[in-house]
């Protein structure tokens, strides 16, 4: 009796080393190919990871909003074989005024998840997914399947998506008219008083959940000539605050975001806030996202601070202007004329 | 006598930690300003900085309450207010309203249910065995926390990345930042009535705690007074968890502390229970509000405090209860 | 309680059953006020079953007449005031003061809500002193030895009035002394009042010299009734021979030249 437990226990042993050895062996295999083909370029993608992508690229799978719009904002629609996911239409209410289609594609998931097999059956020449989703990469790689891990938490962070897209696709063209048409807002802006006024953003969960100075929000607002109240946090990602906070801060205007379940009314009831400044002047302002979040890190996050800016300094920055800009923008980029 | 200093100490420590906490917090009163708190600024204290004080004393209060109800109808050192579902309950119940309402009352409202439901579940599985054993409630526990488990991580899924799936995560870890005044008086008027009805059942709770048989040659309906009280407990806890999240480890450890204070589980030990609650979630709520600029999670501070308890407990085992 | 011409108390037809196995089968015996009547078995012939279903712990088929009131009837409230079981291991595992344990005795005649009074309190000291526990009143009932806690369950029977009081196996953690104080003080409380006791024994010795009546019983049911006083001993022998095999019974006397039985062990042929 003693003996066959013995033996089975060894089998067992035997196996798992097995398993472990082959899967260590077959790893070892490098799907990275030779440098120097004309058909093909290098690129250093936002986690600094080095991919060689074969040229042309006819199918792009994109495995997040961010750079679905990008892809858009680059004349990519046609390419784009499967996206994220199709639901939450204040965010992407931009596919149904311009990308229809889209909407018939494959979802891969969500942002917490990627389905690996379907990605493969669709052959893509492109996968571009954001940081966190990078545990997705290696079992496509072995594949042979090329990933860009992207992460545009700032405006520069954003604009370098998409110049590093761009590159991989050979709409250099584009890249450049979009960072032209970016630069004459952020130079417009510029003229505006710096951190002229105090303005706290909210997240979405609530109104006490912010973002600390190195979200992209804090990038807006200040873009916008205000200062984000809450720039002493360093914290990445959202930020949980207490009433307290806020009405210490007593910020001059309450900036909600776009996708917030809850909106201006909601916050100028608040028991709690009755005492801040913002509320006491009604400056509570919820960001529009008839067409996209302009509060996220998108590629039309410039919109978002020219749209501040209308709010801060409505002397300076008319909302005829922002419109108009808005208007030039979808069409130049996007391929349709908005209409409110 | 010793005894009687330690419950001196404890109830005056509790009381400072209240009154520091008065005093605590982002925005800053001068003393003269405290002195004279003008009307808006008087609204910002009464709203905020006393709200969050009751909410901390009435919240730990309810949990080391609870924490020895349920260990003692248990007969389990470690016991807490999960066994019977209410953690989970609230959980899922809190997933909810996140997913499918706005706003901090619809969430409130949902995770009370939530945890009631849990628990109605629970004593109602366990109603199944004629016997009424105690084993029963355990099983009927652990199914109820499956199911409220499997229900929260199917909301879990449903729920939005960028949005909800953090508030769900963050609400589980509790904080007492978002506690509204208004429903704060709904809750501390639960738990005061469930409290005095819960310490008048003493008597009851200790007869409980023995054999069933036992307890039934004593005179006691077993199965309808452990409902009873079970449910007063949970009513207790879920009117504070249902507004600040899940908080941990204060229902398990202040009930061992107050039996170190005041031994043989009488009136007055289950009363220090409560008390010494009191005192560590006000302390764990100052951390929680002061030591960064954000507000952090308040069961990363209760636990900080529960872990090296239950160790000490683990090597100092004379005897588990 | 109607004090009619019933009997103190009578079981009548009664069954037992765990699931599908019947424990007791067709048990009937009566007893007198001021009795107490043992049990005696051979280990697992259901003693400890038929003393828990007797007082309603357990679910039965029958009647236990207490005065000519069916006890199973009753409400556990009304149960509990006039009959009261001792089990042979107290269920307490809680850390609580002796005084706390024998207080549970009155819960009875407590309201849910109320606590034992002044009077109450007295009483349950006095049950301790009774036991010879008295300086034991606020010690944790957990650190007494299994026999000093036998003990301070018996003062927390004894505390109050009750008619009927059913012991399991009282002996059991006692020592040789301790039994016979328990005993004793069992007789001297079934002596007042309208009161009986019913204890199940493992020790025959014990109770052919401490109880007024004996039932003994095999295969769920009752086998004989015996009297120690009346019934002849060779009767008293054989019906003891059957359970615990082969023995002989003697009447001694002791110093003070009472008579008490002595049990010896015979070989067997």
């Amino acid at each position: 009796m003693k003996k066959t437990y013995i033996i089975i226990i060894i089998c067992l042993c035997a196996l798992c080393f097995g398993m472990i050895f082959y899967t260590t062996l077959s790893s070892k295999k490098d799907a990275v190919t030779q440098d120097g083909d004309q058909k093909s370029v290098t690129l250093t993608d936002q986690t600094g990871r080095k991919v060689v992508i074969e040229k042309p690229v006819k199918r792009i799978i994109s495995g997040y909003y961010v750079s679905t719009s990008a892809l858009l904002a680059l004349g990519l629609q046609d390419k784009i074989v499967a996206i994220e996911t199709k639901s939450q239409s204040g965010k992407r209410a931009l596919y149904g005024l311009c990308a229809k289609r889209l909407w018939s594609l494959p979802v891969m998931g969500t942002s917490k998840n990627f389905d690996v097999e379907k990605c493969i059956a669709l052959k893509p020449d492109l996968v571009i997914l954001p940081q966190r989703l990078s545990t997705f990469v290696p079992p496509l790689e072995k594949l042979g399947i090329k990933v860009l891990l992207v992460r545009p938490e700032n405006f520069d962070e954003c604009q370098e998506m998409i110049d590093l897209i761009a590159r991989a696709t050979g709409t250099e063209n584009r890249a450049e008219k979009f960072r032209t048409f970016a630069k004459k807002q952020k130079d417009f802006l510029a003229t505006l008083p710096k951190n002229g006024k105090q303005v706290y953003v909210t997240a979405v969960p609530s109104v006490i959940v912010t973002f600390g100075r190195n979200m992209s929000q804090s990038n807006m607002v200040a873009l916008a000539g205000g200062k984000n109240v809450a720039d002493e946090i360093s914290d990445l990602l959202w930020v949980h605050i207490s009433y307290e906070q806020l009405l210490a801060w007593n910020p001059e205007v309450i900036v909600i975001a776009a996708d917030a379940r809850f909106n201006e009314q909601d916050v100028l009831n608040d028991k709690h806030l009755v005492n801040c400044r913002a509320v006491k002047t009604g400056q509570v302002f919820k960001m529009p996202n008839y067409i996209e979040a302009w509060d996220t890190p998108i590629p039309a996050g410039i919109l978002g601070s020219l749209w501040l800016a209308s709010k801060l300094y409505p002397d300076k920055v008319s909302s005829e202007y922002f419109e108009k800009t808005v208007r030039q923008y979808y069409k130049e980029f996007y391929g349709f004329e908005y209409e409110k | 006598m010793k005894n009687k200093i330690l419950c001196l100490i404890f109830f005056i420590l509790t009381l400072a930690l209240a009154i520091l906490s008065l005093f605590i917090g982002k925005y800053h009163f001068s003393f003269d300003e405290l002195a004279n708190l003008n009307a808006m600024q008087w609204q910002i204290f009464y709203t905020l900085r006393i709200g969050r004080t009751v909410t901390a004393l009435a919240g730990g209060f309810a949990l080391g309450l609870c924490g020895f109800v349920f260990q003692i109808v248990f007969k389990n050192a470690l016991a807490s207010p999960s066994i019977i579902g209410v953690s989970s309950g609230a959980s899922a119940g809190a997933a909810a309203g996140i997913l499918f309402f706005s706003g901090a009352f619809a969430i409130t409202l949902c995770s009370f249910v939530g945890a009631i439901c849990a628990v109605t579940l629970v004593l109602w599985f366990s109603y199944f065995d004629k016997n009424s054993r105690k084993s029963s409630i355990v099983l009927a526990g652990i199914a109820v926390h499956a199911l409220a488990q499997t229900i929260l991580m199917s909301l879990k899924l449903l729920a939005d990345p960028e949005s909800h799936l953090a508030s769900i995560e963050y609400w589980m870890m509790g904080s007492l930042g978002n506690v509204s005044i208004d429903r704060l008086w709904w809750s501390v008027a639960v738990m005061i009535v469930t409290s005095a009805i819960l310490f008048a059942l003493h008597r009851q709770l200790i007869l409980l705690s023995s054999d069933e048989d036992e307890a039934r040659s004593l005179g006691v309906s077993v199965q309808g007074v452990r409902l009873v009280v079970l449910f007063l407990a949970t009513l207790c806890v879920s009117s504070v968890i249902s507004m600040t999240g899940l908080i941990s480890f204060i229902g398990l450890v202040a009930p061992h502390i107050a039996r170190r204070v005041i031994k043989n589980n009488k009136l007055s030990t289950m009363v220090m229970a409560s008390v010494i609650g009191a005192a560590l979630l006000l302390g764990s709520d100052i951390f929680a509000r002061s030591l960064a600029k954000s507000e952090l999670p308040i069961s990363i501070f209760t636990s900080i405090l529960g872990v090296p308890f239950l160790i000490w407990l683990t090597l100092h085992q004379e005897r588990l209860r | 309680m109607s004090f009619s011409n019933s009997k103190f108390f009578e079981v009548k037809n009664f069954f037992v059953s765990y699931g599908t196995k019947e424990i007791i089968s067709n048990l009937s015996f009566e007893m007198e006020q001021n009795e107490i009547l043992g049990i005696l078995g051979a280990n697992g012939c259901g003693k400890t079953t038929l003393l828990k279903a007797m007082c309603g712990a357990l679910p039965s088929l029958g009647s236990c007449l207490l005065f000519g009131q069916n006890l199973l009837d009753m409400s556990i409230q009304e149960r509990a005031k006039v009959c009261s079981y001792i089990p042979q291991r107290s269920g307490i595992s809680l850390d609580i003061s002796c005084l706390d344990v024998v207080l549970m005795g009155f819960n009875p005649y407590l309201g849910l809500l109320e606590s034992p009074s002044e009077k109450m309190k007295q009483a349950a000291y006095a049950a301790l002193e009774n036991v010879g526990f008295a300086h034991l009143c606020d010690a944790n009932y957990q650190t007494l030895s299994e026999g000093q806690k036998q003990l301070v369950i018996l003062a927390r029977t004894l505390v109050y009035k009750r008619n009927i009081i059913f012991l399991d196996e009282p002996e059991s953690a006692l020592d040789f002394g301790e039994r016979y104080k328990m005993l004793a003080k069992i007789r001297s409380w079934v002596s007042e009042d309208r009161r009986g006791a019913i204890v199940t024994l493992h020790d025959p010795q014990l109770a052919l010299n401490n109880c007024d009546k004996i039932l003994f019983t095999r295969g769920g049911k009752v086998e004989a009734v015996i009297s120690p006083k009346t019934t002849p001993r060779e009767e008293i022998e054989e019906h003891l021979k059957n359970i615990f095999g082969n023995l002989s019974l003697h009447l001694c006397k002791n110093k003070q030249g009472k008579d008490q039985f002595v049990l010896l062990r015979e070989e067997t042929l």
